[in-house]
């Protein structure tokens, strides 16, 4: 039994490093993508109308911006629409929202649906 | 004495009219989700084929009937009602996840025969399999169930008729 903890283990552990790497190279390969320089922090919220989940997602993007108003930038894109944007961000599931600091930069990529409170956390690390 | 044709006629525009109103509470599944993760974890750990067996039945008899999809149950009857659970209904297809669930627990059957044929590696991986992909959908909220559910639906497959919410 104990070896199968150890297993169990193990593979939890190389399942979450290997998220944890992936997202991160994500995130340096966008880094390396030009971004406009803005004042305040800006959310790529990739959508689509056959996104069950994304309508949840834009009520807890809706909840951030009342918090922060104009101190976050939230630009919603169709990824039916434009296909091309998706792509080059590298989304491979909806939702998905990234994080743009004021100097352009990407800084956190969430995949899957993500509450107000994480985007919360992570709009208040750029500010 | 056969039913008139007009009853039958009558059964079929209901439920038409009710699937413009498709609902699916995310809590239900991620509670699911977590116990078929929980169970299958610890049929390995305890190399009990029998536990893998309890999870195979109640995935499979929970797609061939969803009144009878036993964590589903606890979460309505127990975690719902106690406030451990906040329901999360949005509006979905439940005919994908079904079918997610129904795959899952294909997988865990046919893991569950090789284990029963003595084929221990092949069948605790198929249980594994099913705790990555339940744990996909868990974590990171990517359904690959739905998404080939989807994708048979573009093919035109019989059986998956259903499309997209838009």
């Amino acid at each position: 039994m104990i070896e199968r903890i150890l297993i169990t283990t193990l593979l939890i552990l190389i399942g979450t490093g290997a998220y944890a790497v992936f997202k991160r190279r994500h995130v340096q390969v966008l880094r390396k993508l030009e971004t406009a320089v803005s004042q305040t922090p800006t959310i790529l919220y990739f959508a689509s109308k056959s996104c069950a989940a994304c309508p949840s997602q834009a009520r807890y993007l809706d909840q951030l911006v009342s918090q922060w108003q104009d101190r976050v930038e939230v630009q919603k894109i169709d990824a039916e629409v434009e296909p091309e944007t998706a792509v080059k961000y590298g989304v491979f599931t909806l939702p998905t929202t990234i994080l743009i600091d004021q100097q352009g930069d990407v800084r956190e990529i969430n995949y899957g649906l993500t509450h107000t409170q994480k985007l919360t956390q992570q709009v208040a690390r750029l500010a | 004495m056969r039913r008139p044709s007009k009853v039958r006629r009558t059964y079929r525009e209901k439920e038409m009219s009710t699937s413009k109103e498709r609902k699916v509470d995310q809590s239900a599944l991620r509670v699911n989700q977590a116990f078929i993760i929980g169970f299958s974890l610890l049929a390995f750990i305890l190399d009990n084929v029998w536990l893998a067996v309890f999870v195979g039945v109640v995935m499979l008899l929970g797609t061939a009937v969803p009144s009878l999809a036993l964590f589903k149950r606890i979460y309505q009857h127990t975690l719902r009602p106690a406030g451990l659970v906040k329901p999360d209904v949005i509006v979905d297809n439940p005919e994908p996840h079904r079918f997610a669930q129904g795959f899952g627990g294909v997988v865990v059957a046919l893991g569950v025969v090789a284990l029963l044929a003595g084929l221990s590696v092949l069948g605790w991986g198929l249980v594994w399999l099913v705790i990555a992909l339940a744990a996909l959908n868990l974590f990171l909220g990517f359904c690959a169930g739905c998404f080939v559910y989807y994708q048979l639906n573009k093919l035109g497959l019989p059986g998956f008729r259903v499309s997209p919410i838009r």
